[in-house]
């Protein structure tokens, strides 16, 4: 179905809180999807995958200049948004990372332009715009290596589109995994709601 | 020549002051408000209305198409007039049937485009529309005057405008949907189109030309019923009758979702009274209108009415309040130097709240040359991502935490009545709703609306950590509190973008949320129906789309001709 870019984004920021995230982890899951999709990356099925995953971790110290973690692979979202909270602006490499261009929307709001290259696949970011060397980006990387882009390079800028496809499937998963964010209606609820009681036929 | 001494400029109000939910829930239209500017919009560019077609059968059902032609764009106005039972005719999000149904178009629909909006538009939420349409909405009738209307024009006489006064609009909206819900176009696709760089344009826009189309219908059904004695409703009835609109629970989370969006409101409004306050000298033409309005405030206000005891109450005060104020503007000139400002601070020690607001109001009117442009301000067009600052110390946060939520230490937390509320979001209603955190099992669901709370909550855990940690550490040990720490960063860079009340309290009204928001529309007569729940009006006094004209005045809301 075809959505629009709030649908989007409200939808992925409800099955982001449902799927066990906080609400500010949420947010930045929205931004990353909308952002992504807007770049004309159709990430909405990886979304899914994402959000489900029970086996994907932030790093383990981001002190270093390489960031991993041990139990398994690193979650791209975590990561981004340390990367970004960091305002990273110099060399480091993060290991096993799933579903790594999640990485680039956070990567692409750093007040510094910088390169993205992994083992899989290469991105360079500059200005907010993005350009990757690849069409199907891999759903995991052994090795991203992140480092400055010192010299002056200006990127097309490509036209967003007005509407975001979503396969029918994805967004029904999108919004069954929202739906655990509403709560079950009791009867005192529906007696303390905003109207009952109260005759509207007037 | 303006007057205005830049040295003695009157500062803006402090949002300690202004952003308190009992004087949020006075606030009263303005020529700020997004209808007034909507009115001035469309006389300023000429624009011009049409009527394109009219396919309703006699028993009331079919569609219809109006189109509103400006500068650079048409927009249009799709109808669809539906039979509805009685028992099927609620104003709450559950229903899932209406009298009519609108949408509202980005050109000329052609055939095809009705053909796929009747398959749609007709069942509201559980429909599509696309990038071609800008709002969805839908409007029952109030059956009362409806009925009325109809049996007195079909009989070859006018209704009674004490009836029509008493309720008000023959159609109330129950829902005006934009920026991209259901499938309509992005806000941000249409940003750059002039008609829509104020908030709520298209929606506003919408409901101009639905009660168009309702005072057609009205006519109309009325002729069906007796063509031969049928008389149409005079214009000066027509005038008085506006939009309802009843809005519950749903709208009162919005100001806290948009931070940015309600500081760009309130510092419009702030500024603009900031400014007329510092005015050294008012002219006689200023006075007289502010006058005549004031006295046009009065009959206004005394058709207000309302069966709620709190909204009694408040009438009750603005009424010993205009009396206050008849006294006090015979006896004080405003031939004085600041006139303004010394009416503002009279009425501040001698008036309550809701006369207060009144006079911050009325005050603006006669000087739409140096507030109108104010007008630009008030969206926020960024709609940017906020990127959290992690290179902050905890020491830094706590520091700016106080500074930004001083208020949120001076209530006492441990307290049941606190966080007596919860906002949820209902499986049944799909809707925000605010429940009893300590009988009802939401407390699991509960939504990010309680900016104090979660505010006091971060505090705590900003105690128990390191000084010198970086936010960007602070933050993977505490996820929870990502939210809040992006909005102290909102909150710190604009002044009243934080309601700085306890939003899970008690003693919450959810209806000061939503007359704040409605009195930014450019509503009237409040009229809350619980405390949850208002009908109010829209339009009333406003010319009907194929009156506009260059004598349109910009004085409309305050029902020119309305004196009995």
């Amino acid at each position: 179905m075809k959505v629009s870019f709030n649908e989007l984004k409200s939808m992925s920021k409800g099955a982001a809180r449902g799927s066990g995230l906080s609400w500010g982890q949420a947010e930045e899951v929205s931004f990353a999807t909308v952002w992504l999709l807007k770049n004309g990356f159709d990430v909405s099925n990886d979304l899914i995958s994402l959000l489900e995953s029970d086996i994907i971790y932030p790093p383990n110290n981001i002190d270093k200049d390489i960031w991993e973690n041990k139990s398994g692979d690193l979650d791209p979202i975590k990561s981004g948004v340390a990367l970004l909270d960091l305002n990273i602006n110099k060399t480091i490499v993060l290991r096993n990372v799933f579903l790594p261009y999640f990485l680039i929307p956070f990567i692409a709001q750093l007040s510094q332009s910088m390169l993205i290259k992994a083992n899989n696949f290469s991105a360079m970011l500059i200005d907010g715009r993005v350009k990757t060397n690849v069409k199907d980006l891999p759903s995991r990387s052994e090795e991203v290596k992140l480092s400055a882009i010192s010299d002056k390079i200006e990127l097309k800028y490509s036209q967003v589109p007005n509407r975001c496809k979503v396969a029918d499937d994805v967004w029904n998963r999108l919004e069954e995994l929202t739906y655990l964010t509403y709560a079950p209606a009791t009867e005192e609820s529906r007696v303390l709601g905003a109207g009952a009681g109260l005759s509207d036929n007037d | 020549m303006l007057k205005v001494n830049s040295k003695n400029k009157i500062e803006l109000r402090d949002a300690s002051e202004v952003m308190k939910l009992s004087r949020m829930g006075s606030f009263h239209q303005s020529r700020l408000s997004f209808m007034r500017i909507l009115m001035r919009q469309l006389k300023d560019e000429k624009w011009t209305f049409k009527k394109v077609e009219f396919a309703i059968n006699e028993k009331g059902i079919g569609h219809a198409v109006y189109s509103a032609i400006g500068p650079h764009n048409t927009y249009s106005l799709v109808a669809f007039a539906h039979e509805l039972s009685d028992d099927k005719r609620s104003d709450r999000v559950i229903a899932d049937a209406w009298d009519a149904t609108f949408t509202l178009f980005d050109g000329i629909p052609t055939i095809q485009d009705i053909k796929r909006l009747q398959k749609n538009v007709p069942f509201q939420e559980v429909g599509r529309i696309s990038e071609k349409e800008l709002c969805l909405s839908r409007a029952n009738k109030s059956v009362r005057l409806w009925e009325h209307v109809i049996s007195s024009l079909s009989n070859g006489s006018q209704p009674d405008v004490n009836q029509i006064d008493s309720v008000g609009y023959l159609m109330r909206t129950t829902a005006v949907y934009g920026s991209g819900k259901f499938g309509a176009i992005d806000r941000d696709f249409v940003l750059d189109r002039k008609e829509f760089a104020a908030p709520f344009q298209s929606e506003l826009l919408s409901v101009f030309m639905i009660r168009w189309f309702v005072l057609d219908l009205v006519n109309f059904m009325a002729k069906v019923r007796n063509p031969g004695k049928f008389v149409p409703l005079q214009p000066d009835i027509a005038h008085r009758l506006g939009i309802g609109n009843s809005t519950g629970l749903g709208m009162a989370p919005f100001l806290l979702n948009h931070p940015i969006l309600l500081n760009n409101w309130i510092l419009a409004r702030e500024t603009a009274l900031s400014r007329v306050r510092s005015i050294q000298q008012a002219t006689d033409r200023e006075v007289k209108l502010f006058l005549e309005l004031f006295k046009r405030s009065c009959s206004l206000i005394s058709l207000w009415r309302s069966d709620h005891e709190l909204q009694i109450q408040k009438l009750k005060e603005l009424g010993n309040d205009l009396e206050l104020l008849t006294v006090h503007l015979t006896e004080f000139t405003l031939k004085s130097q600041y006139p303004w400002d010394k009416l503002h601070n009279w009425s501040s020690k001698n008036l309550s709240i809701e006369g207060q607001e009144l006079i911050v109001s009325l005050m603006m009117e006669p000087y739409g040359h140096i507030i109108d442009d104010l007008s630009a301000t008030m969206s926020d067009n960024t709609q940017s991502y906020e990127k959290i600052d992690g290179l902050k110390t905890v020491g830094e946060i706590k520091a700016q935490l106080q500074d930004v939520y001083s208020w949120i230490f001076k209530i006492d937390w441990k307290r049941n009545d606190t966080k007596a509320r919860a906002w949820y979001v209902s499986q049944e209603k799909l809707e925000p709703r605010l429940g009893e955190r300590f009988s009802e099992p939401v407390e699991d669901y509960e939504q990010p609306l309680s900016p104090a709370r979660d505010a006091y909550l971060l505090s705590l855990a900003l105690n128990k950590s390191d000084e010198k940690m970086l936010m960007a550490k602070f933050l993977m040990k505490y996820p929870e509190h990502r939210h809040t720490i992006r909005r102290l960063q909102i909150i710190s860079d604009n002044p009243y973008a934080e309601i700085q009340d306890n939003t899970i309290s008690s003693e919450l009204l959810p209806i000061d949320m939503l007359r704040c928001k409605l009195s930014f529309f450019g509503a009237i007569h409040f009229d809350p129906r619980s405390d949850r729940w208002v009908r109010i009006c829209m339009f009333k006094g406003a010319p009907y789309p194929d009156q506009m004209s260059n004598s349109v005045s910009d004085y409309w809301s305050y029902l020119e001709g309305f004196e009995s």
